[in-house]
């Protein structure tokens, strides 16, 4: 038992060192403006293309359920001039930024991890370092500035699209458009909207720095590889999930 | 290289006294590399020949600079890069090339890409001149007209040549051959070693070939180190180390005799 704990804790303190001083030295270069911008642009189109259709279709389903869940409840009190707002601030304030995270997590991050795995595993991040080219500045700063430009974007349509599922299912439950939108407008506040779309961007950071630490401490050929792909959804999601409490205390201390 | 543990400044490489464990820890029992000096003479071509596992791959991954050493200094063209910071270290591994085991080619390239890619990255040339460099280089290795192929669509010795195109694109005055030849059929193994002679014979390049396949480097080394168990057991030339009474020199030799 103690063991297991002193294990944890050594993995936990070697897992914070590690990626700490990976953001620090991929920092660094982006400080001495050796920002590889065409680079980075490619990587933001294609996390913000290949998360689109299922970041939309999550975020659809989702804003359909908790409308489903809202307007019955509601309607028991007649208080059906507030689902909108109750749902509107769900989606911009929690289900918009941390679903799309989840999914962008699972799906671009463990391609991360996978990628820069493989690399690994075959040399070629060796190969990089004996042509004089960090790892830190051609692979990891890209894609953590890409991720953490992309995922705000991409949330920007996810909760568009989590409002339409909500709005389908509220309006068949009998709440008008009128409705739903009047009390989107009076419950939403633009720090809702921006305090979401600010935690997305400490998201995207842990996404793709978990992915690309994952991925370069990869040992062990393909089983590694496979290691490597799962733990790097496990502890994204994980941070995901921890770090949403913390900012969304800040959001609400800040401005209350 | 009998007083291999001063420190040569007119030497392309040198590792002085040198170990290296994995898990960083000196003198204990799973030290790959147990206090090993060795001098790389500048305009030479040295090998470094011994059983899988004797920790060969090590030793020239410690001569680039991609592993630290745990105890002992490693020199890099004279200038000691036992601690030297990476940034620092990048500008030597500019003059350095390293070819892989496994060629290590960024298979998300093209072989054009893949040649192209230290010149980009350094040379401060266009994307044109890059490529035409680049095409220089596959000729000298004999590889034409693969430029627009994947990696993945070439042979073991093709892949090895591609490698060692990549190493020469910066014109590099070291370059650290990884078993060249390792895996691959006699044809192809010829091949790239006649590409490794007559690049050192043309270029004047100092080299550095590690390999267990003794033939090889008896073939193309001016002089070998035999490696064993972490160790370097006996220096020499070639006809040196065929005179040398040695126990493990004796049986590679006799094992290589066999064979032939």
């Amino acid at each position: 038992m103690f063991s297991a704990v002193g294990r944890w804790t050594i993995a936990g303190a070697r897992f914070a060192g590690s990626s700490t001083l990976l953001l620090a030295e991929s920092g660094s270069y982006l400080f001495r403006g050796k920002l590889r911008a065409l680079l980075t642009l490619r990587h933001i189109a294609q996390i913000g293309f290949d998360s689109l259709p299922i970041s939309c279709l999550t975020l659809l389903f989702g804003g359909m359920v908790l409308s489903l869940h809202t307007v019955k409840l509601f309607m028991r009190f007649g208080a059906s001039e507030y689902v909108g707002g109750m749902v509107g601030v769900s989606i911009a304030r929690e289900l918009g930024p941390v679903l799309t995270s989840v999914v962008v997590a699972a799906r671009v991050g463990s391609a991360m991890a996978a990628e820069l795995g493989t690399m690994k595993v075959t040399e070629q991040i060796d190969a990089l370092r004996a042509m004089a080219t960090s790892p830190a500045e051609y692979l990891v700063l890209p894609r953590v500035l890409a991720t953490a430009c992309a995922l705000p974007l991409l949330t920007l349509y996810t909760e568009a699209c989590g409002v339409v599922g909500a709005l389908a299912v509220a309006a068949w439950q009998g709440v008008t458009s009128r409705e739903f939108f009047a009390s989107m407008a009076r419950f939403l506040e633009p720090s809702d909207f921006f305090g979401g779309l600010l935690k997305t961007v400490v998201f995207g950071v842990i996404v793709a720095l978990v992915g690309c630490r994952q991925g370069l401490q990869t040992t062990g050929g393909a089983a590694g590889v496979g290691r490597a792909t799962t733990s790097s959804v496990v502890i994204s999601i994980s941070l995901i999930y921890g770090s949403n409490y913390l900012l969304s205390w800040l959001i609400l201390t800040l401005w209350p | 290289m009998a007083d291999s543990d001063t420190v040569a400044v007119s030497c392309a490489a040198q590792l002085v006294n040198v170990g290296w464990a994995a898990d960083g820890l000196p003198g204990q029992g799973k030290e790959i590399l147990k206090g090993v000096s060795l001098k790389i003479p500048a305009g030479g071509l040295v090998g470094v020949m011994g059983p899988s596992g004797a920790g060969k791959t090590t030793l020239l991954r410690l001569m680039a600079g991609l592993l630290r050493p745990t105890r002992g200094r490693a020199f890099l063209f004279g200038a000691d890069i036992t601690d030297m910071p990476e940034a620092k270290l990048n500008s030597l591994r500019r003059r350095t090339g390293f070819v892989f085991q496994s060629a290590a080619l960024f298979d998300s390239m093209t072989v054009l890409e893949n040649v192209a890619f230290p010149l980009l990255e350094h040379a401060r040339l266009s994307k044109r001149e890059a490529a035409q460099k680049a095409d220089e280089k596959l000729r000298l290795v004999g590889l034409e007209g693969v430029g627009h192929l994947m990696p993945a669509q070439l042979s073991g010795g093709m892949q090895k040549r591609v490698g060692i195109a990549r190493a020469l694109s910066l014109d590099p005055e070291l370059i650290l051959y990884d078993e060249p030849t390792g895996e691959l059929d006699p044809m192809a193994a010829e091949a790239v070693e006649s590409v490794i002679k007559d690049l050192q014979a043309k270029m004047g390049v100092t080299c550095v070939l590690v390999s267990h396949d003794v033939r090889a480097v008896l073939r193309l080394s001016e002089m070998a180190a035999v490696l064993h168990e972490g160790q370097i057991v006996a220096v020499g030339s070639p006809d040196e180390l065929a005179g040398c009474d040695h126990r493990v020199v004796r049986a590679m030799l006799s094992r290589q005799t066999r064979a032939v």
